[in-house]
């Protein structure tokens, strides 16, 4: 062997360079990355890594979402019936209370927008599991608690009598956009895309002025999703998933794969086996299927995002709900995000 | 023999490079990873006992407190009296509140699995809404004898808290 042959200086240079360059990589990510990184932009940033990854991985992928925390109070409240021992925004309201109705309406609104905005509008499947997909398991609704809006006991009941969320949403344009915050939610740019009807307006008016008799004085705002593939859909790729792994593994061991084929489909005893297997496993996805059907048509009601991917039902919303723990749970079988 | 023995000195230094480079890139992405999805359910346990913490220090004695807290699904509130010898050494023999991966002291005192925190209380006791001596999952795990626990659903529970003659009480709502 010649000396220096195989130790060329291009090579050990090149991967010099390279090892540099991932060092400076590691750094980032520990020091600098996503410590310094907003709240939403973690947010952002997780809801879409773990609507484009696949079923089989997006449990993988936690939710970086923060519930937020906002105190509306006057110049002397603290909220600490609400957020003792949480991180809070404090918002003052002035005296003025038509000034001070404006604001509540705003940050109601805002919080709605947000959340909706932050959580996809609807369009990312985010709660999406391999089991569920395939109706192994039925569907469940899941949340995120976007934020949380308490009113310090000091504000007035009758400025929040005054509030009126659905025609702030009507009347006033999100900022930074030229639409309306109710434009916004029914998004004109789209054509499959979630009605905000008269019921849900009316829902987030009411649960604003639920601030000044509820307990704690606080509302919620979750953002939950309901996906229910139907049998045909699920049954379909369950066939698909059995032919690649048989295909593969006519590759890999043809001369197994041949034998257990004569097996299954020559023999009453292997046919009989194979039938029975399918129609269990048919049937169990089948009655899954139905079960989730009927739990998100009771979930989502007159509020359906329909999407045009075949017969997929369920539906994606924003509440705006008085923050207790049977109103949530009602509402959520489980909850991502830290709270 | 000689070219034979050149060509696998050859490959084994290119081997050798690419390895090099291919685990370093497969650690970045799992250091990457981990910088990104860190400990939820740690975040999670450190926010109940934050919250517990300043709602419990607001409550004046005699009072008793609702709380809705979120806790790591699965996991588990327990407490410890400031005299109880088999609290977590953590703990410091005070009144000591834990969230846990599991109901076993040891659980308590590693950081990736359990959360604790003192409090200035004669007593604290945690009182599950499951009957004593009853384990939602049986009696052949580790059941810490005497302590009970409430476990976090994966939604929300509601906390009741008291505070009375020096002590702590906390139970789950139904």
């Amino acid at each position: 062997m010649k000396k220096g042959e195989g130790f060329s200086p291009e090579v050990l240079l090149g991967v010099f360079f390279a090892a540099v360059a991932l060092f400076l990589l590691l750094f980032f990510l520990y020091k600098v990355g996503f410590n310094q990184a907003s709240q939403e932009d973690l947010c952002r940033l997780s809801v879409l890594s773990r609507a484009t990854a696949p079923d089989s991985a997006s449990a993988l992928i936690p939710l970086k979402c923060t519930t937020q925390k906002i105190c509306l109070r006057s110049s002397r409240g603290t909220c600490a019936e609400s957020f003792a021992g949480e991180d809070s925004v404090e918002v003052t309201l002035p005296s003025d209370q038509d000034k001070a109705v404006r604001i509540i309406e705003s940050t109601i609104a805002d919080s709605l927008y947000s959340c909706w905005s932050m959580m996809g509008q609807g369009k990312l499947d985010l709660f999406s599991r391999y089991s569920s997909s395939m109706n192994f398991v039925r569907a469940e609704p899941k949340c995120v608690i976007c934020s949380r809006v308490a009113v310090d006991s000091d504000v007035d009941p009758a400025v929040l009598q005054k509030v009126d969320v659905r025609k702030y949403m009507r009347d006033n344009q999100v900022p930074g956009r030229d639409l309306t915050y109710l434009e916004a939610f029914t998004d004109r740019d789209f054509s499959s895309y979630a009605n905000v009807d008269e019921n849900i307006l009316n829902q987030y008016s009411d649960s604003a002025k639920s601030l000044s008799t509820g307990q704690g004085r606080q509302i919620a705002f979750v953002f939950m999703q309901i996906k229910v593939k139907s049998f045909s859909d699920s049954f379909l790729d369950l066939a698909k998933q059995a032919g690649t792994v048989a295909g593969t593994s006519f590759i890999i061991a043809p001369k197994t794969s041949a034998a257990i084929a004569r097996v299954v489909a020559f023999t009453p005893a292997g046919a009989i086996s194979a039938l029975a297997v399918a129609g269990g496993t048919a049937g169990y996805m089948y009655i899954n299927s139905k079960q989730s059907q009927t739990l998100a048509a009771g979930y989502c009601g007159a509020f359906n995002t329909k999407t045009d991917q075949g017969d997929e039902k369920g539906c994606s919303l924003v509440q705006a709900v008085p923050y207790s723990f049977q109103n949530i749970n009602q509402l959520c079988s489980s909850i991502e995000g830290t709270p | 023999m000689n070219r034979l023995g050149e060509k696998i000195s050859e490959n084994v230094v290119g081997i050798t490079v690419v390895a090099i480079g291919i685990g370093i890139l497969l650690g970045a992405l799992v250091i990457g990873y981990y910088s990104f999805t860190s400990n939820q359910d740690t975040e999670k346990a450190k926010a109940v006992l934050d919250s517990l913490e300043g709602k419990i220090g607001v409550l004046k004695d005699g009072e008793t407190g609702r709380f809705i807290v979120q806790g790591p699904a699965d996991w588990y509130l327990l407490g410890w009296n400031k005299d109880n010898p088999d609290a977590p050494g953590r703990c410091s023999l005070k009144s000591c509140l834990c969230v846990c991966k599991e109901r076993i002291v040891k659980s308590c005192q590693d950081t990736s699995s359990g959360l604790c925190r003192t409090f200035d209380a004669g007593t604290l006791t945690v009182k599950s809404s499951v009957s004593d001596g009853l384990s939602p999952k049986g009696l052949d795990l580790p059941l810490y004898t005497g302590v009970e626990y409430i476990q976090f659903p994966k939604n929300l529970v509601e906390l009741r808290v008291s505070k009375t003659d020096g002590g702590i009480y906390i139970g789950a709502s139904k």
